[in-house]
């Protein structure tokens, strides 16, 4: 069903909605306005705050826990043969490791 | 291991969603609402979307919340499509979009489209929309966002009167008995999770708080998991085939720690691996007919048999030719008598001889070739093992010709070569002797001491472990230029290289260079040779296999598994188990298998960020550290009556054993004697329109929504408080 050849008899011709959209980000900041409550509850404001507790280590690799941190790439890894594998693994890999949590280098 | 511990494991597969339930237009709207002031419900997930009449039970449509615009190449025109209708067209499913950004409507004019769905599905046909409409919207939505949505409905579709309320709020209130108690809502959405305390059967929005994960970001994170474990996956996993993935074998672990010590046991692994079989289609293997290979096999016959024809053929030629050149040769000598000599001299010359003595050996060697060439048309071996003979050189010089001299001497080289073999065979033959000797005492030791004789050989074989090993290491170590080895390395090679060596000017005395004088200085360029010593590893190699062939033969402590390759073996390996499963025993050969996916860890895994979403480099607190910190600031009692009434809803909590693991948590934070349950929705997708419809049939309803003369004194993002929805506070 194509909905442009479609009769929509219940839409007011003369209305269009705004062309453009905007993203999640530009209506965030068009938000923003100085004179808001301070407990008044927002989009922004109801985000999670960062853990107080020291984060579990993971390994990078396996998902296994990690005793041990690589120092030359920084990747966590589980027992030795995690390791004889972390040293076979290419610049690229081990910024895709880092990356699936978020520790990857991002040049800008 | 024996066999029998292998479970079979079900094997999973997976599909590429292309359709779901189609709508058409409904026809009841004339007889049933038409006039009517009943009011239209719409749940606007950012997942799906969710319609219908809100004195209905369940929601008329349910479908993806996603339009694609595109233009039809082949009929010309603009087509807009929504929800189900998208899976029609390949080019309307490559550009389907949602109006949404993260929670929030961004998009109107996709947002347009979807309510023109919605209200054609529905079989509206009066010219405006003559029903009040209940939308939901999450929680803290950006005024703008409902500005432009109230706007938009009252504009475009002359709506008589709007109102909004919270999904999960609405899914809670659905599920509750009593509509005014206490309580904490855990929505797990698509694009985030929120927490809502409870208050009175009111939202307590200022402790609420939003975890930025949800069914999108496992999804992803699934798939880039799975990327991840297979590099060289020969199809492209998409991100629909991750989010069924994600569906269909995820569950929220009761003890995260336990499952993860499970799984390197393997024998709980098999409990919790899942096999995910991709589509692919099988190698075709051409299999020939018997006649077919008959037929090979006989033309390979044939051709074997026309060369050995040809080549028989030559040698019969060449043996023809020999034979006339030697009866022209011998005619040539018989002449020798019969003819002039100098006449003879000169025939010799003309037919290319030097002298009589090139003529013999040329007629010799002729003979020779022609009695071997009919040796071997008769198959006659002419080899013969007897010893040769030296028979010149007992005779002393003086007693011998010019020519015996000669001979003599080749003799004697022959001699030489002849003995030199004879030592090396005997040398040979000593050293087998010396062999078996060795084996003997050894099993004789065996025998007589085997205790003794057992820890030798582990010891023996320990040191070659360790020799092997410790090469190993060393190369891996020089292939690194600033290892500690190649330091060393290079500082022999220096040392070597330089005129004036490092000791000379310590020790004024000594100035002769001693290099040599103690075998053990050779040893330096065994040092800094970089290239791999191929037979001594070799050597090591078979030493170990030796005393490991013993050991099994002896040592009922030592096992296949074992042995020095078996623990090299790739299969083995914690990383082969992940990916690979354990049985049926992976073959890289076999398509199928290759188009398999192992879940296991990732099960866990991807829904356990919710809880400690520091796995994903998230900087937020996980679930239950938020909770703990939302209720924090309410008394005792009102706590109590908070935590003994926690409510799970949302698709994304959906997932198995997250309540139980939310229980099981909250039972060790909190009192013993609270009582503590979690309950989820009845049904955590359908809940929240079906809340939302209760709503809509309260005698308060039409207190609570804007009218149009309201929207437009108060303005698009105006609404009125009822505590399953926003609040709102004007911004002067």
């Amino acid at each position: 069903m194509n909905l442009l050849q479609v009769a929509r008899p219940f839409k007011n011709k003369n209305y269009s909605a705004p062309k453009k959209a905007r993203s999640l980000k530009q209506l965030l900041a068009q938000e923003k306005q100085p004179d808001f409550d301070v407990d008044l509850p927002t989009y922004q404001n109801i985000e999670s705050p960062p853990s107080i507790r020291p984060a579990k280590k993971y390994c990078d690799i396996t998902g296994l826990d990690a005793k041990y941190t690589d120092p030359k790439t920084g990747l966590r890894y589980h027992n030795a043969e995690v390791y004889q594998f972390i040293k076979g693994l290419g610049v690229s890999s081990v910024q895709a490791y880092l990356g699936s949590r978020n520790a990857a280098v991002v040049l800008k | 291991m024996e066999d029998d511990d292998f479970i079979e494991q079900p094997i999973y597969a997976i599909s590429e969603k292309t359709s779901s339930t189609q709508y058409s237009p409904s026809t009841d709207y004339r007889s049933k609402f038409k006039g009517s002031s009943t009011p239209i419900v719409i749940d606007n997930g950012s997942y799906n979307c969710r319609a219908g009449w809100g004195s209905e039970k369940s929601p008329r449509f349910v479908f993806d919340n996603l339009v694609a615009r595109y233009r039809d190449r082949k009929n010309n025109v603009s087509v807009v499509a929504v929800g189900p209708e998208i899976y029609a067209d390949p080019a309307a499913k490559a550009t389907a979009r949602s109006p949404f950004d993260s929670n929030v409507v961004c998009d109107m004019e996709r947002m347009e489209h979807v309510l023109d769905y919605i209200f054609l599905n529905l079989g509206i046909d009066t010219p405006t929309i003559g029903h009040p409409i209940l939308m939901t919207e999450p929680a803290c939505v950006p005024k703008s966002s409902r500005k432009m949505m109230t706007e938009l409905l009252f504009e475009c579709y002359s709506v008589p009167s709007v109102s909004y309320g919270i999904d999960s709020l609405f899914s809670f209130y659905a599920n509750q008995d009593k509509k005014n108690g206490d309580g904490i809502v855990i929505s797990a959405g698509h694009t985030a999770t929120h927490i809502i305390p409870v208050i009175g059967g009111k939202g307590a929005l200022d402790r609420t708080k939003r975890l930025s994960y949800g069914g999108t970001q496992a999804s992803e994170y699934m798939l880039k998991l799975m990327q991840l474990k297979y590099p060289t996956f020969p199809t492209k996993v998409t991100s629909a085939q991750a989010q069924q993935l994600m569906h269909e074998h995820i569950f929220v672990a009761e003890d995260y720690q336990q499952i993860l010590t499970d799984i390197e046991n393997r024998q709980q692994f098999q409990k919790i691996d899942r096999i995910v079989q991709f589509p692919f289609s099988p190698l075709v293997v051409e299999t020939k007919t018997e006649e077919e290979l008959a037929r090979q096999a006989a033309r390979k016959e044939e051709n074997a048999k026309r060369l050995r024809e040809a080549a028989a053929k030559s040698r019969l030629e060449k043996l023809v030719q020999r034979e006339q050149q030697h009866e022209a040769f011998t005619v040539l000598k018989e002449m020798k008598g019969t003819v002039k000599k100098v006449e003879w001299l000169a025939q010799l010359k003309e037919s290319g001889f030097d002298n009589e003595a090139d003529l013999d050996a040329t007629i010799k060697k002729l003979e020779e070739g022609i009695q071997r060439a009919r040796n071997k048309e008769l198959g006659i071996d002419e080899n013969d093992d007897k010893p040769p003979t030296f028979p010149l050189l007992d005779i002393p010089d003086d007693q011998l010709s010019e020519a015996d001299k000669k001979e003599k001497k080749k003799q004697r080289l022959l001699k030489a070569g002849y003995d030199a073999r004879q030592r090396a065979k005997k040398a040979k033959e000593e050293d087998k002797a010396r062999q078996a000797e060795i084996a003997r005492l050894d099993e004789e030791r065996r025998m007589n001491h085997p205790d003794e004789w057992l820890s030798d050989l582990k010891e023996k074989r320990k040191a070659t472990v360790e020799r092997i090993k410790t090469k190993k290491r060393l190369a891996s170590e020089l292939a690194d230029r600033r290892s500690h080895a190649s330091q060393l390395r290079m500082r022999s090679i220096a040392s070597l290289a330089s005129d004036t060596p490092a000791s000379k000017r310590r020790k004024r005395g000594a100035e002769e260079d001693t290099f040599g004088a103690d075998d053990e200085d050779w040893m330096v360029y065994r040092e800094i040779n970089r290239e791999e010593e191929s037979e001594d590893e070799e050597e090591d190699m078979a030493s170990l296999n030796h005393y490991e062939s013993l050991l099994l033969q002896h040592d009922p402590d030592f096992l296949p598994e074992h042995a020095f390759e078996a623990e090299q073996d790739p299969t083995n390996t914690l990383l082969h188990l992940l990916k690979h499963g354990m049985y049926p025993k992976y073959d890289a050969q076999d398509v199928g298998q290759s188009h398999q996916l192992h879940v296991n860890v990732e099960r866990v895994r991807v829904p356990e960020v919710l809880f400690q979403p520091s796995i994903i480099g998230l900087d937020q607190a996980g679930l239950v550290d938020n909770i703990n910190d939302i209720v924090r600031v309410y008394d005792a009692s009102r706590k109590q009556s908070i935590v003994k009434n926690v409510f799970v809803t949302g698709g994304f909590g959906l997932m198995p054993g997250l309540a139980p693991r939310l229980e099981k948590t909250f039972q060790e934070n909190f009192n013993v004697g609270w009582n503590i349950r979690v309950k989820t929705a009845s049904n955590p997708t359908e809940d929240a329109w079906r809340g939302a419809a209760e709503f809509s049939m309260n005698d308060e309803f039409s207190k609570l929504s804007i009218s149009k003369a309201e929207y437009e004194e108060y303005g698009g993002e105006y609404i009125k408080e009822h505590g399953l929805g926003n609040v709102f506070r004007s911004s002067s």
